[in-house]
């Protein structure tokens, strides 16, 4: 009866497991990350693609760390594309690796950058 | 329950600050804040048990500080805060209640999709006799487990196993764990977002539906599942959740039984 009923228990429990399987969403191709170097640049922006946003908390961790880097002045999560789009201070060098670090500090899987001259 | 009490304790769960997402209020998920942030949570949680005859009241205030130590490793110290009523009139009980002092690292992360994400993580900790007497188990009580979370579009899960160790404990346990035998706890949750059905570009908050489990086994034979179903406001700072939690099946022997609970939390991310 014991065993009975844990087994029970423990099968409805996992119930949640296969409604989870059950989302669609955009999916994109698990193509390497583009490599970002250290060299400084100028710009007035960028656009990173980023990947498990997960939710709007997790959006803005990343609106947080970004705060923390000098040249930028402010930053965008949209949910909806996966991008994080940052504006820059044009006379404050910056580099990828630098806000691909923001990504990575987040626990979020970094995809790309773009900057904006 | 003393009203005095219920007063003093819903105020301070009240005025107390603020977490992380797809997360479900009472149960673990392989989510951390940021390197170098921290996670503020406080939650009040109302339970009533019968044992024998007696019926007994408890309310916990659970607070929370997780700290990203790095991407994929945080330490969490959670140290509750107990009001326990009895109806004998005789035993009751208030004061602070064991702290734990917890590791998690997450090993493995597939992020497939800008909102999509699969983690899987360890869990590590003690329990540490820091509770007042009647509130505390008296040992240091290592705790293990494995937790996997998915998020997939509107839908979110978690699954952790864990085991505790009991080294201590009391002769008259309330709640599953407290006693003299180890605990092995399943917990699994389910997270749908009930609102918006698309995140937008301007998305801030989301609604969610949630519905957790819980499974608890103690090495005396006694077993216990509840069952929380509840909902979740999470906004880009903070997030408000409220859970009641049923008793589905109380097959024990050595301690109280859960007749049925309400759980109020709120987390702010700093």
């Amino acid at each position: 009866m014991m065993y009975k009923t844990l087994t029970a228990i423990t099968l409805t429990a996992a119930l949640p497991l296969t409604l989870s399987g059950c989302g669609s969403t955009q999916t994109r191709d698990d193509a390497p990350a583009q490599s970002v170097g250290d060299e400084m640049v100028y710009a007035s922006g960028a656009t990173l693609r980023v990947d498990g946003l997960g939710c709007p908390m997790c959006a803005e961790s990343i609106s947080i760390l970004m705060g923390n880097i000098d040249a930028v002045t402010d930053s965008r999560v949209d949910l909806s594309s996966g991008t994080v789009h940052v504006d820059l201070d044009p006379s404050i060098p910056v580099s990828g690796a630098q806000l691909r670090s923001a990504i990575d500090d987040g626990g979020f899987t970094f995809r790309s950058i773009a900057f904006e001259k | 329950m003393n009203p005095q009490k219920l007063i003093i304790a819903g105020a301070i769960g009240a005025l107390a600050p603020v977490g992380l997402a797809q997360e479900s209020a009472l149960s673990l998920a392989a989510t951390q804040p940021a390197k170098g942030r921290i996670t503020w949570r406080e939650q009040a949680r109302f339970e009533r048990y019968e044992l024998g005859t007696e019926e007994i009241d408890q309310f916990t205030i659970d607070t929370r500080l997780t700290y990203g130590v790095s991407k994929d490793v945080a330490l969490t110290l959670n140290v509750p805060t107990v009001l326990r009523d009895r109806e004998n009139g005789i035993d009751d009980q208030d004061g602070l209640g064991d702290a734990t002092l917890a590791l998690k690292w997450r090993f493995w992360q597939h992020d497939p999709g800008p909102i999509d994400t699969n983690r899987l993580a360890l869990i590590g900790g003690v329990r540490m006799p820091t509770g007042t007497d009647g509130l505390s188990s008296d040992g240091w009580d290592p705790m293990l487990g494995l937790i996997f979370t998915r998020v997939s579009g509107r839908h979110g899960m978690n699954a952790a196993l864990t085991y505790q160790v009991s080294t201590d404990g009391l002769a008259s346990p309330i709640a599953a764990g407290t006693g003299t035998d180890d605990l092995l706890t399943l917990e699994t949750s389910y997270l749908y977002r009930l609102s918006p059905s698309e995140y937008a570009s301007d998305t801030h908050a989301s609604w969610y539906f949630t519905v957790e489990s819980f499974v608890d086994y103690e090495t005396n034979g006694d077993l216990a599942w509840r069952v929380a179903p509840g909902v979740l406001y999470e906004a880009r700072r903070f997030t408000v959740e409220l859970s009641p939690i049923v008793p589905i099946v109380n097959d024990i022997d050595h301690r109280a039984e859960l007749e049925w609970g309400l759980a109020l939390g709120v987390r702010v991310l700093f």
